[in-house]
């Protein structure tokens, strides 16, 4: 347990959770090359300037979306295939649990906001 | 109530007055009190950047200008989500500027609550004029964006009071459309008078707490230099306004240890917002924002159409992932609308070890009723204007394609469900001669001190039902003002 907590990476994460969302949406491999740096940036610039007593929940909700995927694979999210890596955020978007469909809906709408930015800068002329 | 503390060296920057918050009401009195000869220290907790420093709404201006990246979130059975500015100007530089003076009916509802003198319209006129003078209020010089006019066609199908709201923005004089224009912000406005009245302002530094001491207010801040490293500065002052938001005013009174009455009574305007789907292209790049309001259901609730550009979309679509790719395809021939009403109250602490308040909301059953209703005859509006297709910003709400399928919306709002918004914030310190509500007296010097005043949205008595920001500058002219001749400051 503590070697797989050590695998575990807020940062590479939040990384990997925007390279996902980007190349799902935009349906061609390069795209994550392109846009996901910027999305992933942006995720976790929210996140270090949110108030200071959200951080650590925060913080924690990203570890265990990292962690989720260790029982299975013995991988953690940010380790996975793209395909995998899709199919856990659709497994969490669709779950049960309440928590799990905000933290997709919060950090997916966030994502796809960074990436519209991108995308779509010319719409702010 | 002053305290009277240790811990605050006589090694301090001085000046007559000090300001806490740049936004509307600091700017503004500052200003006046810089300009009636007084030595004015204006701080600021975020930075001074132009307003084109990045595009309105866009992921730059949230991270650069938004209070926490744009994520506040009001903590109980019913979340809220609000939004401050923190960037010289504050809520100035972020907000759309659509622009009211606010009625004598909600003036009268406020002397009745909270017994506050000299407080009408009448009164109030020549402050909103003279606010007016500086940051110009101008209408649209030619037609409203597609946007805007499919709500005013709504409206009137359905018989309806709209109106076209002015903003607080100049203009292009040579174009029909009214572009190029530019918004009269505070940066744009207030603060270079106040500079040029002699007034210094200072971002970049975060007040951690006030004291009194020998007949001096003494602020205790935190400076944040270019290279991230943080260093302490004090300040000293006869006077200190407080302008720093109806959340942070507050917070900073408690954490002075001022606390009757402070953040026991913050209100809102909560608003729920949809995403319509019309038949013809009605969405363009670039352009002007939407003017039109609805008026018919004052004070109950009122209507507007939001920025509507792409990734304002993509966010206001989360709610429906699946249909996220019509965005994409049928971005044109979209648009983001709103009902808020006046309902729910909150309360602003802080909390031990963090330097971010906590608020607690309350959105009772009429208040989540209201909203329900708002709901309903937004969509009812939009029908009429021709959408055919509405997408309710609620998870698990319905996708409406017909009149008939707004009798699917629940009858009210689940409280985990209501996912509402807040951009306009207030009466969490409010003004008045009823010390049993009452933070400040009827012109903003807080009860039992001397020297310290708020100017800012914290002072009104409540929801003001139209857009705060002309209200917020008006009465902050008149607390200054009065300061000034009373000779206080």
């Amino acid at each position: 347990m503590m070697v797989a907590m050590m695998w575990l990476s807020f940062e590479k994460t939040l990384r990997s959770f925007a390279d996902t969302i980007v190349e799902t949406k935009q349906q061609f491999p390069e795209a994550a090359a392109r846009h996901g740096p910027e999305v992933a940036m942006f995720l976790i610039s929210v996140h270090r300037k949110m108030p200071d007593y959200l951080r650590p929940p925060f913080w924690g909700l990203v570890l265990l979306f990292d962690a989720w995927s260790l029982p299975m694979t013995g991988k953690p999210f940010h380790r996975l295939e793209h395909a995998d890596r899709a199919a856990q955020i659709e497994a969490w978007r669709q779950s049960s649990l309440e928590f799990q469909r905000r933290f997709i809906e919060f950090y997916g709408s966030l994502a796809v906001f960074g990436l519209y930015s991108d995308l779509y800068h010319q719409d702010y002329l | 109530m002053p305290l009277q503390t240790s811990g605050f060296s006589n090694d301090s920057v001085s000046a007559d007055v000090i300001v806490i918050g740049s936004g509307p009401g600091g700017s503004v009195a500052g200003t006046m009190i810089a300009e009636a000869g007084k030595s004015v220290v204006m701080l600021e907790e975020g930075q001074h950047l132009s307003l084109d420093s990045a595009p309105h709404f866009s992921r730059e201006e949230i991270l650069q200008k938004y209070r926490n990246a744009g994520i506040n979130i009001a903590l109980g059975r019913s979340k809220l989500a609000y939004v401050e500015g923190r960037c010289v100007g504050g809520g100035s530089e972020i907000n759309r500027g659509l622009y009211h003076r606010i009625s004598d009916t909600v003036l009268g509802a406020w002397r009745l609550a909270c017994d506050v003198q000299n407080l009408s319209l009448d009164a109030l006129v020549p402050h909103f004029e003279a606010c007016e003078e500086t940051a110009k209020v101008e209408y649209l010089p030619g037609p409203a964006p597609l946007i805007s006019r499919r709500l005013d066609d709504g409206a009137r199908n359905l018989g309806w009071s709209s109106i076209e709201v002015p903003r607080l923005y100049a203009y292009g004089k040579n174009s029909r459309s009214g572009a190029p224009g530019r918004k009269q912000s505070m940066s744009e406005t207030f603060v270079p008078r106040f500079i040029v009245a002699g007034g210094e302002i200072v971002p970049d530094t975060r007040v951690i707490k006030i004291a009194r001491s020998n007949g001096r207010w003494f602020v205790k801040a935190r400076v944040t230099h270019l290279n991230g490293s943080l260093s302490e500065r004090e300040y000293s002052a006869k006077s200190v306004f407080l302008s720093c938001g109806a959340v942070q005013t507050p917070a900073l009174l408690r954490r002075s240890g001022m606390r009757k009455n402070v953040g026991e009574s913050l209100r809102f305007h909560p608003m729920l917002k949809v995403v319509a789907l019309f038949t013809e292209e009605i969405n363009s790049p670039g352009g002007l924002e939407p003017v039109h309001q609805i008026k018919e259901f004052d004070p109950r609730f009122s209507m507007g159409c939001s920025m509507s550009k792409r990734p304002a979309l993509a966010m206001a679509m989360a709610a429906h992932p699946s249909m996220m790719t019509q965005v994409d395809r049928e971005w044109q021939r979209m648009a983001i609308y709103y009902v808020q009403s006046t309902g729910g109250r909150a309360t602003v602490r802080n909390l031990p070890g963090f330097a971010d308040p906590l608020v607690r909301v309350q959105l009772g059953p009429e208040d989540l009723n209201e909203l329900a209703d708002g709901l309903a005859k937004l969509a009812q509006v939009l029908f009429a204007a021709g959408a055919e297709a509405i997408y309710p910003s609620i998870t698990g709400y319905p996708v409406l394609r017909s009149v008939a399928d707004i009798a699917k919306l629940p009858p009210t709002l689940l409280p985990q469900k209501a996912n509402a918004t807040a951009l306009h914030l207030f009466s969490s310190c409010p003004m008045g001669e009823n010390k049993a509500v009452c933070v400040a007296d009827s012109f903003g010097r807080v009860h039992g001190t001397e020297g310290l005043f708020i100017a800012d949205s914290s002072l009104l008595c409540g929801p003001t039902v139209v857009n705060p920001q002309g209200t917020v500058m008006a009465v902050a002219r008149r607390t200054a003002l009065r300061a000034v001749e009373d000779r206080l400051v």
